[in-house]
């Protein structure tokens, strides 16, 4: 039981990340994949979170009334992790506009006929002229 | 010029030559003259080499090391030489044949062939003169590569399948068994340097080392040990002076080679014959025979020239095996004789082609009047080949047998004098076809077969008649001298007396 | 001997990182493409002169600590430059530098002029990541670099999508592979983190012994599986082909010569904590499952590169083979096999470079890389055609080519550890890499050419990479002191000796 409730955000980051893990693989619309992959990513920050509290500490600013601090370490690590987790979700976003554009679907058994290693290569040329 | 610069004149001439074939392929008359010299001065400098060996001044000379212990580098030896004295001086026969067979056969790509051609005798250079496992392993690669466009040449599809064959055995056997033994050599002895005596010996027990001379005796492909030996008829695809290279200088030569200076310099040869090489006496000797039989079944001319060439080299591996100086001197002189031998029998049986647009036993009939000298030159050749006097081709037999008796192998005495009385049935069969069967057009049994291609009559032209002709000139010449190639070997396989 | 004045060598191994990924927003901003070519060109040379600088600093052994900032190692990151770190931001900085060579002719075909000068930008960012992770001596710090060079990556991938729209998937594909392993690799970091209380790799592996094993299992597990899929290990192999295969070929060259090498780097500085000796902590073993692994690789990629129709689909397949090579060297161990498994990243990267170099000049005169486009190239390319054949020959692994100094170092650590399978799997492995080169061959040389192909050889931008990269195959598989040198120092610092 104490393990349950003093852990609690372990718990939390397990669900968190197996969820996410989870949609990543099943799901087939790609828009889906990334926000499964920004659930998995989230999941990674709050056990960076989680780990830098230090049990009865403080939040980590100077103050003579406190000698016990939370390790400011890992916030500050996942302040540049969370800056990667937006900047791989719009690259992730902008390329799923893109196919949307190029092959007029984003879900995953849709694509997979059309871009098999046989299939003939269409160009940009070849796309404008046929719309 | 030192030995050293001589050697490395004998590796890089033909080089220079392919490059200088390059630069003057748009001008055949010039390109053909860049080749026949470049053949004469290679000639001239393995001459040079062996007149001033001295086995006691001979230095090795170290070209560039791979990694660490791994070296490149040259150093003459008289086995090396010998073979070396075969190439140069059959590469300016053939080329002069190959002048008279391509344009008469108006081939395309004339200048990659004699680029090729040339850049394969560079090769087989490296070949003889290297210094050590690693060298050869070296220039045995590069002229299986070399090779590759000279048997592709008529790309047709029969040559592209041909020459897939070609290259996959010989790639199969050199990369795997052949490579690993070389690495397996070198990690057990620390060196691969050919040395006198052998490395081998007392660094790892009989049995591996049985193992490891399979291992070789497999992974040298251009050696043709049965069941290895499939890339050579399917290497027939190739233009017949090719095959005539393939068949008799360079090639099958470099393999047996490769083979005798692992015996001699790797193993040594007493390591072999204290057992290690019995069991590759049987392998050898059951390639030879069955080979034989196989040829007696071959229609087509080359085939049956190929399969000969199987049976053949068969013989140096069992000299190998024997592991007795008089077997080794004995794989010597068939590395010399067999290659004046079957050179002829190719020459011959491609200017049959040229002539009569014959390929095949069964069409030759009656063929000998029109070209008797040709003929005459063949049955030389073929009995060369078939080991009998007056003809250098009776020397290694000889020997072979003494040794077989020396060994108390009784079977393998049989097995011997079989070999040459199946030799003499499969070769002697085409000069009585040619001369004393009537063609079939005569003959009121067969109806004459229309031939799509070729209606008029064939011509040789004198370049494709004179090469079969001083070759079989030779094949007597090297009776005589036979002696004196043994006795230029004779120190370094620890041959005192001479038969 | 200096490259650089004191003041700025004392800021190289910032700058090497900090110059392209400050310019490349500028560049960025540059709508004329060619303006921005020519300067990301400079940035991408001024880097080599950087990195050469850094390598002769650390040459000795010297290891230069860098702090970010002035912020000292606990709480700033640390730069730590040892000759490991060197030696592979010499071999990315070079591979950009020639790649920026060719970039904005090879682009030509494949983009359309206005958004070049973001493709540039993403190169250069591409190249900074890379090359931060191997110079920075912070393990966060690594992942951060890590997702700069695989957000430019990406982009970079997805850049071919003008000539062919499944760049589009192909990019989409490996970002979510990507960023799962990236996640996995800061997840990794996290456990070590906890029970070692420091980033700093230098720091980590001296701790790890004290720490908790099962947080350190779980750590270097997922470490390990985070490097794994940024080094294409099968099964998480699957990005790469399509990766290679649809990104512009100019980017493909840069990425083959690059992206996946940064990951065997990871494995070897992170040696302590993703691999370890068995049984001391009870920590996975991976190292153990490298051979296996490897061997795996190197006949699956092989085989698939067998039935590849197109070249650059071939040639990616060819580096998951290789990669394969790697791999098994690495988890051979010991110094050598470490220094061969550098030897096997230095050439492969000058070879397969060399491959998809060419390869960009053929996409840029023909418009296509498929091996049906290519027939006839051998008389319409034949500079391309030679270049093509050396790299091919290399892959072999054919001897006096850079291909067979890294298979034979792999070979003799496996022989020398008695790992007949593992030593028996590269052997095999090559006849069928030879399956695969033939076929390009066999495209090129001996298929009917099309009447109506572009004439012209390759254009003049890419004769300086191409011709390079194809010199240092040969050159480095006969003198090839310089690789074996620099690997094995690395090897032994490594393994805490002085080199």
């Amino acid at each position: 039981m104490k393990d349950l409730v003093g852990l609690f955000p372990y718990w939390a980051v397990i669900v968190l990340m197996m969820t996410g893990l989870y949609i990543v693989i099943a799901q087939g619309n790609l828009v889906k994949k990334l926000i499964g992959l920004g659930i998995f990513q989230v999941s990674v920050f709050v056990l960076y979170i989680a780990i830098g509290v230090v049990d009865g500490g403080t939040p980590p600013i100077l103050d003579d009334a406190f000698s016990v601090y939370s390790n400011p370490l890992p916030s500050v690590l996942i302040l540049t992790a969370i800056v990667v987790g937006v900047a791989t979700l719009a690259v992730g976003l902008a390329l799923a506009v893109r196919i949307r554009e190029a092959f007029g679907t984003v879900e995953e058994e849709d694509l997979l006929p059309l871009t098999g290693p046989d299939q003939p290569a269409v160009t940009d040329l070849e796309r404008e002229a046929r719309s | 010029m030192t030995q050293h610069e001589l050697m490395l004149a004998a590796v890089l001439l033909p080089f220079a030559t392919a490059l200088l074939i390059i630069i003057c392929g748009r001008f055949p008359n010039l390109r053909e003259a860049v080749t026949l010299v470049g053949a004469g001065g290679l000639a001239l400098i393995v001459f040079k080499l062996i007149s001033s060996f001295d086995a006691t001044t001979a230095t090795p000379l170290v070209l560039a090391e791979i990694l660490p212990g791994f070296r490149v580098m040259l150093r003459a030896e008289p086995i090396g030489l010998v073979f070396a004295g075969v190439a140069a001086g059959l590469w300016g026969l053939n080329s002069l044949y190959s002048i008279g067979y391509m344009r008469a056969e108006h081939a395309p790509r004339q200048t990659r062939f004699y680029a090729c051609f040339a850049v394969a005798l560079g090769s087989a250079m490296a070949i003889a003169l290297a210094g050590n496992l690693a060298t050869l392993f070296v220039a045995y690669e590069a002229l299986t590569f070399a090779t590759y466009p000279l048997v592709v040449h008529w790309q047709t599809e029969g040559a592209i399948a041909g020459a897939r064959r070609y290259l996959a055995y010989l790639l199969a056997t050199s990369l795997v068994p052949f490579f690993g033994a070389i690495v397996w050599t070198w990690i057990a002895t620390g060196t691969l340097d050919f040395t006198p005596g052998g490395i081998l010996d007392g660094k790892m027990d009989d049995g591996l080392l049985a193992i490891l001379l399979f291992m070789f005796a497999y992974g040298v492909g251009k050696a043709a040990l049965m069941p290895m030996h499939g890339w050579l008829p399917a290497a027939m695809v190739a233009p017949t002076p090719v095959s005539a290279l393939l068949h008799a200088v360079a090639v099958v030569k470099a393999g047996v080679f490769t083979l005798l200076k692992i015996a001699v310099y790797i193993f040594g040869i007493e390591v072999i014959g204290r057992g290690v090489g019995d069991l590759l006496v049987v392998v050898a000797a059951a390639s030879v025979i069955a080979a034989s039989l196989i040829a007696m079944t071959k229609d087509d001319l080359k085939a049956r020239l190929a399969y000969s060439t199987v049976a053949q080299l068969a013989m140096v591996t069992l000299a190998v095996a024997l592991g007795e100086p008089i077997a080794i001197a004995a794989g010597i002189l068939q590395l010399v004789m067999h290659a004046w031998g079957k050179i002829t029998l190719f020459f011959g049986a491609g200017a049959i082609q040229l002539a009569t647009h014959k390929k095949k036993l069964s069409e030759i009939a009656g063929i000998g009047a029109k070209v008797p000298l040709l003929m005459i030159a063949f049955l030389f050749g073929s009995l060369s080949v078939a080991g009998l006097p007056p003809f250098g081709g009776m020397w290694p037999k000889f020997l072979l047998l003494e040794a077989s008796v020396d060994r108390h192998m009784v079977v393998l005495t049989v097995c011997l004098g079989l070999s040459t009385l199946l030799t003499l049935g499969y070769l002697v069969p085409i000069f009585i076809q040619a001369f004393f069967r009537k063609p079939h057009d005569e003959d009121p049994h067969h109806l004459p077969e229309k031939d799509e291609h070729h209606h008029e009559e064939g011509s040789l032209p004198v370049l494709a008649l004179i090469p079969p002709v001083v070759t079989a000139a030779g094949c007597v010449v090297l009776f005589i001298a036979a002696p004196a190639i043994l006795g230029f070997v004779a120190p370094v396989i620890g041959l005192g007396v001479l038969p | 001997m200096t490259l650089l004045p004191a003041s700025i060598l004392a800021h190289a191994p910032v700058l090497v990182v900090v110059l392209p990924l400050l310019t490349a927003p500028v560049i960025a901003l540059i709508r004329d493409g060619r303006i921005a070519a020519p300067l990301a060109m400079i940035i991408a040379w001024v880097d080599v002169v950087i990195a050469f600088a850094l390598l002769n600093q650390t040459w000795d052994g010297t290891v230069v600590s860098y702090a970010l900032g002035n912020w000292s190692a606990p709480i700033g990151i640390e730069y730590r430059v040892d000759l490991l770190s060197a030696g592979l931001a010499v071999l990315l900085t070079v591979s950009g530098g020639l790649v920026s060579l060719m970039m904005a002719t090879g682009i030509a075909p494949e983009m359309a002029p206005g958004d070049r000068s973001r493709l540039y930008a993403a190169f250069l960012l591409c190249l900074a990541g890379l090359l931060g992770i191997v110079i920075t001596g912070d393990l966060f710090n690594v992942f951060v670099f890590l997702e700069i060079s695989s957000l430019s990556t990406y982009v970079l991938i997805a850049s071919g999508s003008s000539r062919d729209r499944r760049a589009l998937t192909a990019a989409f594909d490996y970002l979510i592979l990507g960023a799962t392993g990236a996640t996995f690799f800061v997840i990794g970091i996290a456990f070590l983190y906890v029970v070692t209380g420091t980033l700093n790799m230098a720091d980590l592996g001296d701790r790890l012994p004290m720490a908790g094993k099962r947080a350190v299992i779980v750590g270097s597990s997922f470490l390990f599986v985070g490097i794994a899929l940024k080094a294409a290990m099968l099964p998480l192999h699957r990005w790469l082909p399509n990766a290679y295969a649809y990104s512009p070929t100019v980017m493909a060259t840069f990425l083959a010569m690059t992206a996946t090498k940064v990951s065997i780097y990871l494995m070897i500085r992170l040696a302590d904590v993703v691999f370890h000796t068995p049984g001391e902590l009870g920590r996975v073993n991976f190292a153990a499952l490298m051979p296996p692994v490897g061997l795996a690789m190197l006949v699956f990629g092989s085989a698939i590169a067998i039935t590849a129709r197109d070249l650059k689909r071939l040639l990616a397949f060819s580096s998951i083979a290789n990669l394969g090579l790697m791999l098994v060297a690495l988890g051979l161990g010991g110094v050598a096999g470490i220094a061969a498994a550098l030897i096997n990243l230095f050439n492969h990267a000058i070879i397969k470079g060399g491959m998809f170099a060419t390869a960009s000049a053929i996409m840029h005169r023909r418009g296509s890389t498929q091996l049906a486009a290519m027939a006839g190239l051998s008389r319409q390319m034949p500079a391309a055609f030679a270049f093509l054949v050396i790299g091919g020959l290399a892959l072999i692994g054919v001897p006096l080519t850079a291909g067979f100094v890294s298979k034979l170092s792999v070979v003799r650590v496996a022989v020398d550890l008695g790992d007949w399978v593992v030593a028996g799997g590269i052997l095999f492995s090559s006849l069928l890499t030879v399956a695969y080169i033939w076929r390009i061959f066999e495209a090129t040389m001996l298929a009917e050419p099309a009447k109506d192909a572009p004439a012209g050889d390759m254009h003049p931008a890419f004769w300086l990479p191409v011709g390079l990269l194809g010199a240092g195959t040969v050159v480095f598989g006969i003198y090839s002191a310089p690789i074996v040198e620099l690997s094995t120092r690395i090897a032994l610092q490594m393994a805490g000796g002085t080199p």
